[in-house]
């Protein structure tokens, strides 16, 4: 009896060992890159040229971290950042799992047509996309009508909405925003796990499908919500094609991390920075930290619900 | 009854419009008239004027051109197609693994999770292409380039295996296979993130109710995977294949990033005639995989 209670417990120690092993191998290609980061940000600028320094100062500073700060205009970026790319992140978060109920749900005749533009709007990259779009943008307008209408009355209606909110928040409301198309995907494959009983429940109860949306299955629904928002807050922060393509003079956190060497070099030279450390190495690896230090905290705190939800699903399922 | 029945049809139907009518006004506004405008464009010469884009009608001149005098253009093609065969199955059994795992509970969960968040934070942003510019020994070589899309691959470079392993004094054959080893698995796991993260929202949409119930069964860990975890799990490795064919297709490669050039220096006309045959092979293969994958798995369980 002993004998194999003991052989469980070495069996059940193996089994950790293992997968210590497992993880500890992966994560070490993963997280490699982040201690090079942390090194490299820490460094002075005479511990780059010196060959006995390869990994840690032997005068760490912060001082890069006040270069990158500057260079980036931080707080009027991130600003920015929030106001263009964040606020149409959660946008898509609510309005493609409506979309996507429609489609996970319903029978409709335009279905497999629809279904078909679903499938190409995720697989179209956007860079093919934006060319056309911008034009549009220009002279915002429905289907030519108010073209038409300036050729037959030379009143001009139509309007330009570039460097404005709206050439995020437009798109992202009819869902077809930045990877719209895939979160509308996503929602309906994790919509049609759902069982059909509940909503059959409700209609019986009375309930119409707007209220058994937002009744029943918005509220069994939080893990994908969570999975939807975490990629839609992470993928709007990094963009920096539309942030480049879109707008011209409101830089995102995103934009400044691509073209960092540039405004480094700029912040150096309108002599935001001081002269003689400015242009080292350790810069742009601690831009690149506060880059990603934001949506690191984000998901750590996010990512504790992935586990609480478990009962809830369980419950409602 | 059947009456009732056909009334609460037609009412679902007319809802079924109404939840998606403003995506329908979307699609037709920023997908469907931007990519039959980018269609055009590969039979039509566009020049820049001060009016915006001018464009003349000229046929079939640039796919001559990409078909017949671009010689890589086939090479690329193929090449991007074949990289389906070996990466797809690797990446999705890989994620599948890590996330089960990542779903456990063991003590620093939670740092583990983290750990594995890195890629999908990273591997999606420029930070990626300021690493892989920077070159360890010389510290930066070049400016960060616009329009320079490069990939993890090039990743080794800054984290320098070679001279790690140098360290070692392995014997010169098993430092091959090592690093060899090494830059693949690198490329693999930075390219899982986002896979590893849909399969534990998966696995937490599983009713714990079915493993108590496995449990009382008395059924081993295997049969509890092939009985109740996947069947559950089976429209989300769905889902994985597709989201992973599509990045593997739209996001990375030699065509994607010759076309992305060609964009960005404005050539348009050839950038769409370009990608256009290319996304005709695509959207086919992946139809066929996903079909393929539909009849093997859906139907088994449903």
């Amino acid at each position: 009896m002993t004998n194999s209670l003991l052989m469980r417990k070495t069996k059940k120690q193996f089994v950790s060992l293992l997968r210590a092993i497992f993880l500890l191998a992966f994560a070490f290609i993963l997280i490699y890159p982040v201690i090079f980061m942390i090194a490299e940000s820490v460094k002075i600028q005479s511990d780059t040229l010196n060959p006995a320094v390869k990994w840690f100062s032997l005068a760490p500073t912060l001082y890069s971290y006040k270069v990158a700060w500057i260079s980036m205009d931080y707080l009027h970026s991130l600003i920015n950042t929030v106001t263009f790319e964040l606020i149409s992140a959660v946008i898509e978060v609510f309005v493609c799992a409506v979309y996507a109920y429609g489609l996970a749900r319903f029978k409709f005749r335009l279905k497999k047509v629809l279904m078909f533009f679903l499938i190409l709007s995720i697989l179209v990259p956007d860079i093919m996309l934006i060319i056309p779009r911008i034009t549009n943008f220009r002279y915002m307008d429905l289907f030519g009508i108010l073209g038409l209408f300036k050729n037959i009355t030379g009143i001009d209606l139509r309007v330009n909405i570039t460097d404005t909110v709206l050439t995020f928040y437009f798109p992202s409301i009819l869902g077809v925003g930045l990877k719209g198309g895939l979160f509308i995907y996503i929602y309906m494959q994790f919509f049609k796990g759902l069982p059909n009983e509940l909503e059959e429940a409700a209609w019986l109860d009375g309930a119409g499908p707007v209220k058994t949306f937002f009744s029943i299955i918005i509220p069994s629904s939080g893990v994908v919500i969570l999975t939807v928002f975490i990629f839609s807050v992470i993928w709007h922060w990094n963009d920096w094609l539309l942030a480049t393509m879109y707008m011209s003079d409101h830089h995102t956190l995103a934009y400044m991390i691509k073209n960092i060497q540039e405004f480094i070099t700029q912040a150096w030279t309108s002599k935001l920075i001081a002269t003689s450390q400015s242009l080292y190495y350790g810069a742009p690896m601690a831009a690149c930290l506060m880059f990603i230090a934001p949506p690191m905290v984000l998901y750590l705190f996010l990512q504790k619900h992935f586990i609480a939800s478990i009962d809830r699903v369980g419950i409602v399922g | 009854m059947k009456n009732k029945k056909g009334g609460i049809e037609a009412i679902k139907r007319r809802y079924g419009y109404l939840f998606v009518a403003p995506w329908i006004l979307g699609i037709a506004l920023f997908v469907l008239i931007p990519i039959i405008t980018f269609f055009y464009y590969s039979f039509s010469d566009v020049a820049m004027t001060p009016e915006g884009l001018q464009t003349t009608f000229v046929g079939l001149k640039h796919y001559k051109y990409v078909f017949l005098e671009y010689p890589y253009y086939s090479n690329i093609f193929l090449s991007s197609l074949s990289s389906l065969v070996t990466s797809l199955p690797i990446v999705v059994a890989l994620s599948m693994i890590l996330a089960l795992v990542l779903n456990q509970n063991f003590r620093g969960r939670t740092l583990a999770r983290a750990v594995f968040f890195l890629p999908v934070i990273i591997a999606s942003s420029a930070v990626m292409e300021i690493l892989t510019n920077f070159n360890m020994n010389q510290g930066i070589t070049a400016a960060v380039s616009s329009g320079d899309t490069k990939q993890a691959a090039e990743f080794m470079e800054v984290i320098d295996f070679a001279a790690l392993l140098d360290g070692l004094n392995l014997p010169g054959k098993l430092n091959d296979l090592v690093l060899g080893y090494l830059n693949d698995t690198f490329n693999l796991i930075w390219s899982c993130g986002v896979q590893i993260l849909l399969f534990v929202a998966g696995l937490q949409t599983i009713p714990a109710q079915l493993y108590e119930a496995g449990k009382v069964e008395g059924i081993s860990a295997w049969e509890e995977f092939w009985y109740i975890t996947f069947p559950m799990m089976s429209r989300i490795v769905l889902l994985v294949i597709f989201y992973t064919m599509v990045e593997l297709f739209t996001e990375k490669g030699e065509l994607i990033d010759k076309v992305l050039t060609s964009i960005s220096a404005m050539e348009y006309s050839q950038s769409a005639a370009m990608i256009w045959p290319y996304f005709g092979a695509v959207g086919l293969l992946i139809g066929l995989v996903m079909l393929i994958f539909y009849r093997i798995c859906m139907r088994k369980w449903e």
